[in-house]
């Protein structure tokens, strides 16, 4: 029965992709396609939230992918809290996709992406559930294909074929060095499953090393950790919504379940050097995620760079868990791995949300420019009000859930502060993450500003309309649940405390993660609706009593005020930007036009340049080019020489083999 | 019933600091300057005023007088200003983030009237905010070590009385406590509370468009926040006061109010507003300065 079940799962995600294949109509195909992923997603999800989590450690053998080695499903708590999270993410994006994807109903390619899409959910499902090396890489590589197609689908335009080819080189490089990393273990475990290289205690601690070194690459590559991230920014603009949403809120996430799963489970005992890299990477990506995405414009690209950001939020709480476990503090090790794990959650509601917002915006404005945008608040309310909710889950606001996952990740620090020794570290991590978390309301202000309030600043901006229900109402819920797990943050916190409960067994409950004596998030969220309520309602009473009258904004007299007087988002983020002006390096150029003593036109250009880009990242891709054309002179097509070359590999392999 | 006072003393409290401050700055200017309950009669003013929204203002512009007084409110639930005891005790991280909400909605409105003067004020706003929130957090933990204790009022009334004055650490958390106060309620030197001229304000071009009703409520939180950052300072000199008799501690909250007034009239008055750029240097003093507090007590 139990064996059976990989196989319903599979075809309940690859069944409906494949009849919206055959389907003609494509309205109905994008029905079946995305509607059977999301019915497939749901029931996948209540027999992961009220089967699996209980049943934890459960095992399920598969058939071996390649002969003499033994594959299974290995499902214990880390693994079904993932699973829950692809599914419910998977879900809702699928019930999204049904409205949205009427964007290709022009193109027959358009037709298989509920087939890829599908296949994305079900191989990060087998991701996150693999017992063993080879089926985890068949899963990972499932994954990267299925999304690399889903980012080139509108492949007619530059921009995605480019972004679609930079996502496949850094996904292939992280796979290298996930299969390195797995290499190094199974050389030294004998072993291919996951249970065996923990068993096998490895002594050289070199081994070790190496083997985290490579995973960090592998999974740090997929996960956007800085400086790997270099991939973030091109392929979340260009992917299509829903699947910006899945890749952003749930497939990077796949990086940091790997980047769990060998800190904590397979490595043995790693030294306190491993956590504190870790802890040094996720200050810098926040740190820089959320400056590079101050000064974005392109709204799907400053939503990427705040999953950068955001990465570097969950590991910071995972980096200082792992400090901690060395370091001798498994109490705080503990608070810290359930703060970045339920971070983990958190970032995949909001960020999906923040996508799916960004898409209706997309769809109904027919742009991602922030600066031509505005208003959307008249024309879009509930894809406003739901945008509104992300981004102060986002920026961490109480009583949202973005706050409730990051007090975890604090409150971890606070309690390994304490202890002697090493705890100027975590306090340097605290205030690192308030930087992180100002700029980020910096950037979110702006946002929310420039795109939903005001005054429209292109007519198209000021023609959008909110989208049809099946976009509509995974927004909505992905709102309230932001809000909800703010306001309930036991719901998960009880579950992660259980999940980690080999750190410490210590009286550490949930009550540990959040303060018992007052202040809880639910009685600050009371108190708040108390008093904003009470408040609103003052102002009600007094209004009708005093009056109130319309007119226009105060323009210092002037009547003729426009919408290009309004504030722009790039001057918005321009004190910020003055600031960090070392870091971000604008390079503004101006060229003026004149005729005799008249200045006719001035032409203002602020370009960014992107230090990693620049600095290392085109230097390494032109010696390649160079490289390969040098190669290039070993094949120029005369079959005898190539005839030539077998003669010399078989007269080689004999001299050195025989 | 407590509990109401306490946020009612806040309430009360905050026009007449406001009214200290405009009072002393001008005394030290040679100038007669407003009367020093001026303040309560412009609110009293304002309250029965109308309002003229903007047709550009959204919802959100209704909501954000009523979402900046009431969470000023909570927050000052969860400060000590007249006993050990407050209506909501908090933890430090909770009261911190919890900022953040009220400045999110100013800042909205500030966007929302399409005004370019909204939009100055704002901009400015979070980004001096988010530059002072290293030093707040550093400071915050600094008084919760001292303390002892993890929520506000906790670490506030937890200082202990030997160690207060001559000792660094108070000093020190005290001072950044204080250049924190004049950064984050918009005071000189890094914002003009006085001034209406678009190049040089922060917190008046955010307000612009708000009259009647909302500019009283927000005026009323600013006069809240203002208090709060005073009870904070005060509370970590002097918390022998958190602990007088009901009788006695009153008065002494209004004693320790009027003198943070006085203070912070008196670097008004000594004081340029310094240039916008420079307020980055200034938050990484107080940054330093708390990391300094921190160190003294890793070294001690």
């Amino acid at each position: 029965m139990l064996s059976a079940l990989p196989y319903v799962l599979a075809s309940a995600f690859l069944v409906p992709g494949i009849l919206a294949l055959l389907i003609r109509n494509p309205r109905r195909s994008r029905v079946v396609g995305f509607g059977g992923g999301a019915v497939a997603s749901f029931l996948s999800l209540v027999a992961t939230l009220a089967g699996a989590m209980r049943e934890v450690p459960m095992r399920i053998p598969l058939p071996a992918p390649v002969p003499w080695t033994a594959s299974e499903l290995f499902l214990d708590g880390l693994s079904a809290f993932f699973l829950a999270l692809v599914f419910f993410i998977g879900f809702l994006v699928s019930v999204y996709a049904v409205g949205y994807m009427k964007e290709f109903d022009a193109h027959r390619r358009g037709q298989a992406a509920p087939l890829l899409m599908n296949l994305l959910l079900l191989s990060m499902a087998f991701v996150v559930s693999a017992g063993d090396m080879l089926s985890f890489l068949l899963g990972w590589e499932a994954m990267s294909l299925a999304s690399y197609f889903l980012v080139v689908l509108d492949h007619e335009k530059k921009e995605a074929r480019q972004a679609g080819l930079i996502y496949l080189i850094a996904t292939h490089i992280g796979t290298g060095g996930i299969l390195l990393a797995f290499l190094f273990l199974v050389r030294t475990t004998g072993s291919f499953s996951f249970n065996g290289f923990a068993t096998v205690p490895i002594a050289d601690p070199s081994i070790v090393a190496a083997a985290f070194g490579f995973a960090l690459l592998g999974f740090g590559t997929k996960a956007g950790i800085f400086p790997f991230h270099i991939w973030l920014p091109y392929a979340h603009p260009e992917a299509p919504s829903p699947v910006s949403a899945v890749m952003s809120g749930v497939m990077i996430k796949m990086g940091i379940y790997g980047i769990v799963r060998f800190l904590f489970f397979l490595l043995p005992s790693p030294p306190a050097s491993f956590g504190a890299t870790l802890l040094a990477l996720g200050l810098l990506s926040g740190v820089f995620g959320v400056l590079y995405a101050i000064i974005q414009h392109d709204l799907k690209r400053l939503l990427a760079f705040h999953s950068v950001e955001n990465i570097g939020i969950i590991l910071t709480g995972i980096g200082a868990a792992s400090l901690c476990q060395a370091t001798g503090r498994p109490d705080a090790a503990r608070l810290l791995l359930v703060g970045g794990l339920f971070h983990v959650l958190n970032h995949a509601t909001f960020k999906a949300l923040l996508f799916l917002g960004a898409g209706a915006v997309l769809q109904g404005a027919h742009t991602r420019n922030i600066e031509k945008l505005g208003g959307l608040m008249r024309g879009m309310p509930l894809t406003g009000v739901a945008f509104l909710a992300g981004s102060l889950a986002i920026s961490a606001v109480p009583p949202f859930n973005g706050f409730a996952s990051e007090f975890a990740i604090y409150r971890g620090l606070w309690a390994a502060a304490g202890g002697a020794g090493t705890g100027g570290v975590f306090l340097a991590a605290m205030a690192g993450l308030a930087l992180i978390g100002g700029l980020a309301v910096v950037c979110f202000v702006k946002v929310v500003g420039t795109v939903f309030l005001g005054n429209a600043r292109s007519a198209q901006a000021s023609a959008a309309r909110d989208p049809s229900v099946a976009m509509e109402f995974p927004m909505g819920t992905l709102a309230l649940v932001c809000l909800g797990l703010g306001v309930f943050p036991s719901l998960v916190l009880d579950r992660l405390m259980e999940i980690t409960s080999f750190l410490s067994s210590a009286g550490v409950t949930a009550g540990a993660a959040v303060p018992a004596a007052g202040g809880t998030p639910f009685t600050v969220a009371i108190a708040l609706a108390i008093a904003i309520g009470g408040l609103s309602l003052l102002r009600t009473f007094l209004l009708r009593r005093n009056g109130r009258r319309a007119g226009s904004t105060w323009g210092c007299g002037f009547p003729y005020a426009t919408p290009r007087m309004q504030y722009t988002a790039s001057s918005f983020a321009d004190p910020i930007l003055h600031v960090f002006q070392g870091i971000l390096r604008p390079h503004t150029t101006r060229t003026e036009r004149l005729s005799g003593r008249f200045l006719l036109e001035v032409e203002h250009e602020t370009h960014f340049h992107d230090l990693l880009e620049n600095g290392l990242y085109l230097p390494v891709y032109r010696l390649f080019v160079q490289a390969a054309f040098q190669a290039r002179r070993l094949h120029p097509g005369y079959i005898h020489l190539y005839l030539g070359y077998i003669l010399g590999a078989v007269v080689l392999l004999l001299v050195f083999f025989h | 019933m407590t509990s109401a006072a306490h946020i009612l003393l806040f309430v009360l409290l905050g026009p007449l600091l406001v009214g200290v401050v405009r009072k002393t700055k001008a005394f030290l200017s040679c100038r007669q300057g407003a009367p020093v309950f001026q303040p309560y009669l412009d609110l009293w003013k304002l309250f029965r005023r109308g309002i003229v929204r903007s047709t550009t203002a959204s919802w959100v512009f209704d909501l954000s007088a009523p979402v900046v007084l009431g969470a000023s409110l909570v927050l000052a639930a969860a400060t000590p200003l007249w006993s050990r005891a407050v209506p909501l005790p908090m933890h430090f991280i909770l009261f911190l983030y919890l900022m953040a909400l009220p400045r999110f909605f100013q800042t909205l409105a500030g966007l929302d009237t399409g005004s370019a003067f909204g939009g100055l004020g704002s901009s400015r706003e979070v980004a001096v905010s988010a530059m002072a929130e290293p030093a707040l957090i550093l400071s915050f933990c600094g008084l919760a070590y001292l303390g002892g204790a993890d929520t506000v009022s906790g670490m506030v009334a937890g200082v202990p009385r030997e160690r207060v004055l001559w000792h660094p650490e108070v000093i020190l958390l005290a001072g950044t406590m204080f250049l924190l106060l004049l950064a984050e309620n918009a005071r000189i030197p890094v914002d003009d509370p006085a001034t209406h001229l678009e190049l040089t304000m922060i917190h008046e071009a955010m307000v612009l468009d708000h009259a009647g009703v909302d500019l009283a409520m927000i005026q009323m939180a600013s006069g809240v926040r203002l208090v709060l950052f005073s009870a904070l300072v005060s509370g970590t000199l002097f918390p022998e006061a958190l602990s007088l008799p009901p009788f006695l501690a009153i008065p002494a909250a209004v004693l320790k109010v009027v003198l943070s007034g006085a203070l912070i009239g008196a670097t008004e008055a000594g004081m340029a507003r310094m240039r916008l750029s420079r307020i980055a240097s200034y938050l990484l003093i107080a940054t330093v300065l708390a990391a300094i507090a921190l160190a003294v007590r890793y070294a001690g």
